[in-house]
């Protein structure tokens, strides 16, 4: 095989990785930075409220990243590249992240402000259900060696499984509101400074959101180019220079 | 549309009369839900009144425990003896497949409510026969979306190694909100709240089980073929 | 447990996970992008 030269340029990561990895880092630290030292107490949630600014990005981009997950997902139905698998692949295992991070700092929220560090919050318990839904689907593509069959089967999982986002969240909190209960509400400071840092914030953890999947799907294709090198050696039998 | 009715007949009735599997597992399962029924009881017990507060979401955890067992066995024909290559040979929709083994499993998930519910009635001192005909549409309900992600699920599961685990893996988390809607119907129907918020998580059970029904419609064809 | 002990250890929390992905990812580019290099590399 003479192509070193056409691999080598495939082993190079697209061109927007690399300078978006940079942004997000620039971001986030001046998005954070800003977020923690300007905004000011908040009479109710006192400093706790600085919390929200890694809680709720966090949740927002794994809810973006589940909707990503659905696109690659029908897009490989429709396609059948497997470029949209390790896409799909990608986003669920950041978005999944995120997702335990939501959690956990929901309940790290939660301890000091209600005394107890789960509450069956409505959005809170919502998520850790969507969490469960896309463990599965990752347990599933562990389980399934053949690559195409794990690509169909992971994206009919991802895509029914965000079917459901909406019915979870709308049922659960149905469920809840049967009861009193205290729920994790961000939304009464619209317009204000608090507000601004959450969005600025939530900003700069989408790019965060798209180096990270960028460069697991990367990653990913790598390792396939790798693997099918492999497998192809092992067919012809032939001796590896390495 | 007959050829198609016809074709789905025909896959029920091959599920349904594996004879000696079928009848023997239907026993199992019936005997497991009890089992489950009566371990609620003394996990949860012996005071009356908690056991009714709970009933009804102990009635539709045994049904979730006991009918997850059947799924898997509904695709274990094929597994066995290459079926699956031949069935997917012959002319024909895989939707066809998919309702087939759907009413197939239907069936058997609904015969075995129709023994347990009754011994749930009896264990937990519940006012079955007032209200069996609310009861019985959201239990209709409820299993209807059951078992389209059962079924749905199983295709994919019943073919790894850690169908135990991956099955329940899947198919717990996303029948969450029909667990909710369901309890919450059973239980609003089991005080006499017929109108109101009853009637709204009966709603929630037909839009859930629309939903997936088309949903799983649409997506079993990338999910059975090999 | 003041409220400070909270907020550093949310931030902490975050910025570990997120920062040992990143670096884990970071290392498994280049451990891809060497393994490949010299699969091809030698190859005529």
């Amino acid at each position: 095989m003479s192509n070193g030269g056409l691999l080598a340029e495939a082993h190079r990561q697209p061109h927007w990785l690399a300078p978006t990895g940079w942004l997000a880092l620039v971001a986030v630290v001046a998005a954070q930075v800003t977020g923690f030292l300007i905004s000011r107490p908040d009479r109710v949630m006192g400093n706790l409220q600085k919390i929200m600014y890694v809680h709720v990005p966090s949740a927002w981009v794994a809810m973006l990243g589940f909707f990503l997950v659905f696109v690659a997902s029908m897009l490989y139905l429709w396609r059948r590249d497997l470029k949209y698998d390790r896409l799909a692949a990608s986003a669920t295992e950041v978005s999944v992240l995120f997702t335990g991070l939501t959690l956990a700092l929901g309940s790290i929220w939660g301890r000091p402000t209600w005394g107890i560090w789960w509450t069956w919050d409505p959005r809170l318990t919502s998520t850790a259900i969507m969490l469960l839904i896309y463990v599965g689907y990752l347990a599933l593509r562990s389980f399934t060696e053949d690559e195409e069959r794990r690509a169909r089967w992971s994206a009919a999982v991802g895509v029914l499984g965000f079917l459901n986002v909406p019915i979870v969240y709308f049922s659960v909190k149905w469920w809840r509101t049967l009861h009193q209960v205290q729920t994790v509400d961000v939304t009464g400071t619209i317009g204000s400074s608090y507000a601004i840092s959450l969005i600025i914030n939530s900003l700069a953890f989408m790019v965060l959101f798209a180096w990270l999947v960028g460069l697991r799907t990367h990653v990913a294709g790598l390792e396939r180019q790798r693997e099918a090198w492999l497998e192809e050696q092992a067919l012809t039998g032939s001796e590896a220079n390495v | 549309m007959n050829a198609e009715a016809r074709r789905i007949g025909a896959i029920v009735w091959k599920d349904l009369t594996a004879e000696r599997r079928t009848k023997a597992n239907f026993n199992a399962v019936v005997f497991l839900a009890g089992l489950i029924l009566l371990l609620f009881g003394f996990a949860i017990g012996p005071d009356g009144q908690t056991m009714e507060l709970i009933a009804g979401g102990v009635l539709w955890l045994t049904v979730l425990f006991s009918g997850v067992l059947s799924f898997n066995r509904s695709y274990e024909q094929e597994l066995e003896n290459g079926a699956l290559e031949m069935l997917l040979l012959y002319p024909g929709d895989r939707r066809s497949i998919f309702v087939g083994k759907l009413l197939a499993n239907l069936l058997f998930v609904l015969l075995v409510e129709v023994v347990m519910v009754p011994l749930a009635a009896l264990l937990y001192d519940l006012p079955l026969w007032r209200f069996i005909a609310p009861l019985s549409l959201v239990l209709l309900l409820g299993t209807i979306g059951f078992v389209t992600l059962g079924t749905f699920y199983a295709a994919m599961a019943s073919r790894l190694r850690a169908r135990e685990v991956m099955l329940p893996l899947l198919l717990f988390p996303m029948l969450v909100p029909l667990l909710v809607g369901a309890v919450q119907a059973t239980g609003g129907i089991l005080n006499g709240d017929l109108l109101g918020s009853t009637a709204a998580w009966i709603r929630l059970l037909v839009v859930f089980d629309l939903i997936f029904f088309v949903a799983a419609l649409f997506a079993f064809e990338y999910v059975i073929e090999d | 447990m003041s409220e400070w002990f909270y907020i550093w250890l949310a931030f902490g929390l975050t910025w570990s996970v997120v920062g040992g992905y990143s670096v884990w990812l970071i290392g498994r580019r280049k451990a891809a992008t060497a393994a490949l290099r010299g699969s091809n590399g030698g190859a005529r």
